[in-house]
């Protein structure tokens, strides 16, 4: 009777064994998931100032849109993804906001636009623009598989045990994004 | 449909070509033809005097003076007379489509024709998008340009030989067409998309892959992936392209569709179960539009991948 329970009670061990190491590599890949995003938006940081500088020469009158630009780069350097999601979401946001106005102010300066140099700047960007939007992908997924095994049982007791949370937002389009566009606006 | 059907013009200046080159060609390959059916047909006839000759000497020689000779050597023999008699058409075969295909493939701008130069054993084995095979052969290869994308297109059998006492027994795993070209996105790692086998996913692993889960369920439920690097796998794999592979696969209703992503090029194995590219006829004359037709069309439905993945459009916001 006694190596019954005993039995009973070695696969019970074995079992919570196995979710809380399914618990911890999921929180691990979420961790991964953060770095990744870090790094793809360091490459976006990176290639603000080059743009930047090649653009100030053609767009004179945009100082205001530039200087935004520079100081959400720099509000965004300050943070770490991984450790202040919200806060950077946040300011990437806005970041992206100003970026798509400066790319559609782009278009009024056929000069610049045709410029070889910035040609090739955008197609960088917008592989890095790419490479973003693939690691947010990893970031969600890795967030909503966290999140499922802290919320659904049993899976959810190992992680009350342990101490695991999925408190980490996940990565949203902005509200300007959502908004809905009525055509009648482009034939005024 | 007319309207919609964006190879319509190649079709039409396919139909020029077929009337100012291939026809006139084939024509002149004609007499070879004949010459090889009638080398056919004399085997034929030969057997049907050779063997039924053979079979009463092995049976006078049993019964007459006691002999005890094995009717098994009559079989051997019949099996090695059906072996004689594809000769003919197995040289034809290779001749004409040595001749045949390269002007055929001249249509295409910049294509070329090479029989057995398909993708390396290790290339196929590094891939996993290929079953285990032992035998490796490759039949039609073609390489050059589409939309200025670098093309190759390799026809290619796989099979698994099973050695049993006395008989060898081979089986064909894999008889398609590879498409490997070069990608519009540039990176290091490698993605393998694979069709999905259900509950048999669980099992399955790669040194140094890692399972990616996409969040296209209609893909989902098609295939699974697998990535040395996640970022990587998603950034190929973005939402718009999953719903290009997923209208390749409606493309090839039925067919195994598997993908390789590396070195900024992409292979992709198409199980087709048929043997393709066959543009010719045996005992008929082979001034056959219809079968060049097919052929035309198999190369029409390769390009259509190229352009239904979109893969000429470079990156640019």
């Amino acid at each position: 009777m006694h190596y019954v329970f005993l039995g009973i009670a070695f696969v019970v061990l074995v079992y919570f064994y196995v979710l809380y190491a399914a618990l911890i590599k999921k929180r691990n890949k979420l961790k991964e998931a953060s770095a990744d995003v870090d790094v793809q938006l360091k490459k976006r940081y990176d290639l603000i100032p080059n743009i930047l500088n090649m653009a100030a020469k053609f767009m004179e009158h945009e100082k205001s849109l530039f200087s935004e630009i520079v100081n959400l780069r720099t509000q965004a350097l300050r943070q770490n993804f991984a450790t202040h999601p919200s806060e950077r979401m946040e300011i990437e946001n806005m970041l992206e906001d100003r970026l798509k106005s400066f790319w559609l102010n782009v278009e009024n300066y056929p000069d610049l636009k045709s410029n070889q140099t910035m040609v090739q700047a955008m197609q960088t960007f917008g592989e890095v623009e790419e490479h973003i939007a693939a690691a947010r992908r990893f970031y969600n997924a890795a967030v909503a598989d966290l999140k499922n095994a802290v919320e659904i049982f049993p899976s959810s007791m190992v992680a009350a045990i342990v101490g695991v949370k999925a408190d980490q937002p996940f990565f949203t389009a902005p509200d300007a994004a959502k908004e809905r566009i009525d055509a009648k606006d482009f034939f005024k | 449909m007319r309207d919609n059907n964006p190879y319509l013009e190649l079709r039409e200046n396919f139909d020029r070509f077929w009337v100012s080159t291939l026809q006139p060609f084939l024509k002149t390959k004609e007499d070879m033809r004949k010459k090889y059916v009638s080398r056919f047909w004399f085997l034929i006839l030969l057997s049907f005097f050779v063997l039924p000759m053979l079979a009463i000497g092995i049976y006078m020689l049993n019964t007459h003076f006691s002999k005890d000779i094995d009717t098994g050597y009559f079989y051997m023999l019949c099996v090695g007379a059906v072996f004689i008699f594809q000769m003919p058409y197995k040289s034809y075969k290779k001749k004409i489509k040595n001749d045949v295909m390269p002007k055929f493939v001249s249509f295409f701008e910049g294509f070329s024709y090479e029989q057995g130069k398909g993708l390396t054993i290790s290339e196929m084995e590094e891939s996993h998008i290929f079953p285990p095979a032992d035998e490796y052969d490759a039949d039609d290869c073609f390489s050059g340009f589409w939309q200025g994308v670098p093309l190759k297109i390799s026809e290619q059998i796989l099979k698994t030989v099973r050695h049993e006492k006395n008989k060898t027994e081979k089986q064909v795993v894999f008889q398609g067409i590879v498409v490997n070209f070069e990608m519009n996105k540039k990176f290091k790692g490698q993605t393998i998309v694979l069709k999905d086998s259900g509950f048999l996913n669980r099992f399955k692993g790669f040194k140094g892959f890692e399972r990616v889960t996409l969040e296209d369920p209609v893909f989902e439920k098609l295939f699974e992936v697998y990535g040395t690097n996640q970022v990587e796998a998603r950034f190929l794999l973005s939402p718009v392209f999953m719903e290009r592979v997923v209208k390749l696969k409606d493309l090839y209703k039925g067919k195994s569709i598997q993908l390789y992503f590396s070195n900024n090029k992409v292979l992709i194995a198409i199980d087709t179960k048929q043997d393709m590219f066959e543009p010719y006829c045996f005992f008929k004359t082979n001034l056959n539009k219809q079968k060049i037709d097919l052929v035309f069309e198999e190369f029409i439905t390769i390009f259509s991948i190229i352009d239904l993945l979109n893969i000429v459009q470079k990156n640019t916001l």
